[in-house]
């Protein structure tokens, strides 16, 4: 088997699967329906509800959607050899992610740009809005624990990477004084801003910055902190546009290596059922795949974009099926390329024995395996050097692990606020010292990135960390196909056909499930306790929440 | 005709993509002009404002955000979604 025969063949099931499947379940379920107006023009108000060209919402949808996870995952996830991971990607993609961010943009549409999480309090019980608001707190946390352990890893993996990070961060800072500040011309910015960060690219391979571990702890800590908590025109705002070119280039170069190069994948395409993926211990392909293989796959988060921003911004409904499900097949694409790009590179870089990977001791491979057989694809088909390419390939990573973090401790510092909000009534306790105290910006972004960092302390294990994370986003993916399936079933009274969202909602409730058991037994003494207990809440949470989705579904259709 | 398609599909993913960065500034912009407005036209809602007669001059040019906030206020319940959206994953 090839790269080209691999990719070939995801673009016919991508392909395939949209054509007879997707389309299937917007006409049968759903009804879209292009002549009914959607929250953009029902609701226009130039602010919040303004609708886009297609590829327009497109490109933020995926932009929001594609960051470091669905990279990251398949490389750890290769444990089980490149087969399994492959086709699991492939599956999930189809059946259950692609499916919930479609049912979760439509549903969002339906109730006028509402929150899944809102609909989720609407179509099964007010408090399950609650719970929701608490699983993505803690989710957040994780988010910050995982990410951190991989840009950490990165950095000292590949000390380039660092001083390229840290040029690009002030790049950044430049290049939005110029802009804002200065009010310079937006297109000579962007050379600028692209001519430097080449720049930092080739000066950062000179002077590697070498620290340890917790020192880059700290040096993180403090810049999720002040990421967070600064004005957005100071540094995420021009990151972010830089970003958007750093993904196209990543996107367009590893593409058309990865079809044209034709190399054999020597990756071992099986190893074992119990390969030790997670932290190191053998890990039970069913059900923990799900906790690596998160965003490339399937994941919750989508739903929370899609019904958050995309579906105020979507111009006829009959657009829906091409942002919300073909994104999601994209996002898999990306995946399926990282799994490409190691099973042709994988071995030289790492430097192992395929007898060895998935093998007692193994650990998951670091970003910068993934990093090197990329440039080593992109020098075989355009002959960029492979120092170049390696450094560009782990800035792209980094540059979208930096952006989750800091947009995660943005987003949890808010969520705190919510839940305090919504948790404490009594409006004399509102007004109170310590009330005010706690849910202050500067408190509450030190809140989530100290816990977060304080989890991330996993040794040299970031898989355990990271698969902590994928269990805590792939439940509120069952939480959010369990709404849409509620919708589908008692509100769109789809019969029978609802059973595409019934079946991947229950099946990823269970295998999650199993997987937090798993997880909770098996990383005791791996990961820090409080990792466990935040797991334990999750579980006692999502038995909960499927309590409720028995009792709405038991419930039926509200009569009218 | 069909080469300008595509470049209007690559186009558009492009802009989407710049789009993306621009997310948070407008959310600051948005929430600015809620204060904005709060501020001119609270004192009918007993917010230390401008006093009711200036309020009531500028209320024909506010058309526009006593629409938004109408929309806000309905929304209220619903506050984390806009937030929550803004994530990257």
């Amino acid at each position: 088997m090839t790269t080209t025969v691999v990719i070939i063949i995801a673009l016919a099931i991508y392909v395939a699967v949209y054509l007879l499947y997707g389309r299937r379940v917007a006409r049968d379920i759903v009804k879209i329906d292009p002549k009914r107006q959607t929250p953009a023009h029902k609701l226009y108000d130039g602010v919040d509800y303004v609708p886009g060209k297609w590829p327009v919402v497109f490109g933020h949808h995926f932009a929001s959607i594609a960051g470091a996870a669905p990279i990251v995952g398949p490389i750890v996830a290769l444990a089980w050899g490149w087969v399994p991971c492959i086709l699991w990607i492939w599956f999930g993609n189809a059946f259950i992610g692609a499916i919930h961010d479609f049912m979760a943009l439509t549903s969002s549409v339906r109730y006028d740009g509402k929150s899944i999480q809102w609909i989720s309090g609407e179509v099964m019980r007010p408090r399950v809005s609650f719970i929701f608001s608490i699983f993505v707190y803690l989710t957040m946390i994780l988010v910050v624990a995982a990410f951190a352990n991989v840009v950490a890893g990165l950095f000292i993996g590949t000390p380039s990477v660092a001083t390229a990070s840290l040029l690009f961060i002030a790049v950044a800072v430049l290049i939005g004084y110029l802009l804002y500040w200065k009010k310079l011309n937006l297109v000579a910015m962007t050379v600028l801003g692209l001519v430097l960060l080449g720049a930092a690219i080739a000066l950062s391979g000179v002077i590697p910055l070498a620290l340890s571990k917790t020192t880059w702890m700290v040096i993180l800590g403090v810049y999720i902190i002040v990421a967070a908590s600064l004005p957005v025109t100071i540094l995420l705002q021009p990151r972010d546009y830089l970003n958007a070119y750093l993904l196209i280039a990543f996107l367009v170069v590893g593409g058309a290596a990865f079809l044209f190069l034709n190399g054999p994948m020597t990756w071992p395409a099986f190893t074992s059922f119990n390969a030790p993926a997670i932290g190191g211990q053998p890990s039970p392909f069913w059900p923990t795949v799900p906790l690596v293989i998160a965003c490339g796959a399937l994941s919750g988060f989508h739903a929370i974009v899609g019904s958050g921003t995309t579906s105020k911004m979507l111009d006829t409904e009959s657009h829906a099926l091409r942002i919300g499900y073909g994104a999601m097949l994209t996002e898999g694409f990306v995946s399926t390329l990282v799994v490409a790009a190691l099973g042709v590179f994988g071995l030289t870089v790492a430097g192992v024995a395929a007898a060895d990977v998935g093998a007692a001791g193994w650990k998951a491979l670091g970003i910068g395996v993934f990093s090197e057989s990329y440039a080593m694809g992109a020098n075989a088909v355009f002959g960029m050097s492979v120092a170049f390419g390696t450094t560009f390939a782990s800035l792209v990573v980094c540059a979208f692990a930096l952006t989750t973090l800091d947009t995660t401790n943005r987003i949890a510092r808010f969520a705190w606020g919510d839940i305090f909000t919504r948790g404490v009534t009594s409006e004399k306790t509102r007004q109170s010292g310590a009330f005010k105290f706690f849910t202050s910006k500067w408190v509450a972004a030190t809140i989530a990135a100290a816990l977060g960092l304080y989890l991330a302390n996993t040794g040299e294990l970031y898989s355990a960390m990271w698969a902590a994370f994928g269990g805590a986003n792939q439940m509120l993916a069952a939480i959010a196909l369990m709404t849409s399936c509620i919708w589908a079933t008692n509100v769109l009274r789809g019969g029978k056909r609802c059973l595409v969202t019934l079946i991947p909602a229950l099946f990823l409730w269970v295998t999650v499930a199993a997987a937090y058991i798993w997880y909770i037994i098996t990383m005791a003494g791996i990961v820090n306790s409080l990792t466990l207990v935040i797991m334990g809440i999750m579980l006692v949470l999502s038995f909960f929440l499927l309590y409720e989705f028995i009792v709405a579904l038991k419930k039926g259709p509200k009569k009218a | 005709m069909r080469l300008q398609s595509v470049w209007d599909l690559l186009k558009g993913f492009g802009s989407g993509l710049r789009y993306q960065s621009t997310e948070y500034v407008e959310y600051e912009l948005r929430e600015i002009e809620n204060i904005f407005s709060l501020l001119l036209v609270g004192s009918f809602i007993g917010i230390p404002s401008p006093p009711s007669n200036i309020s009531i001059r500028v209320l024909p040019y506010l058309a526009r955000e006593m629409y938004v906030m109408g929309r806000k206020a309905r929304d209220m319940d619903d506050i984390s979604g806009e937030v929550f959206g803004l994530f990257i994953d």
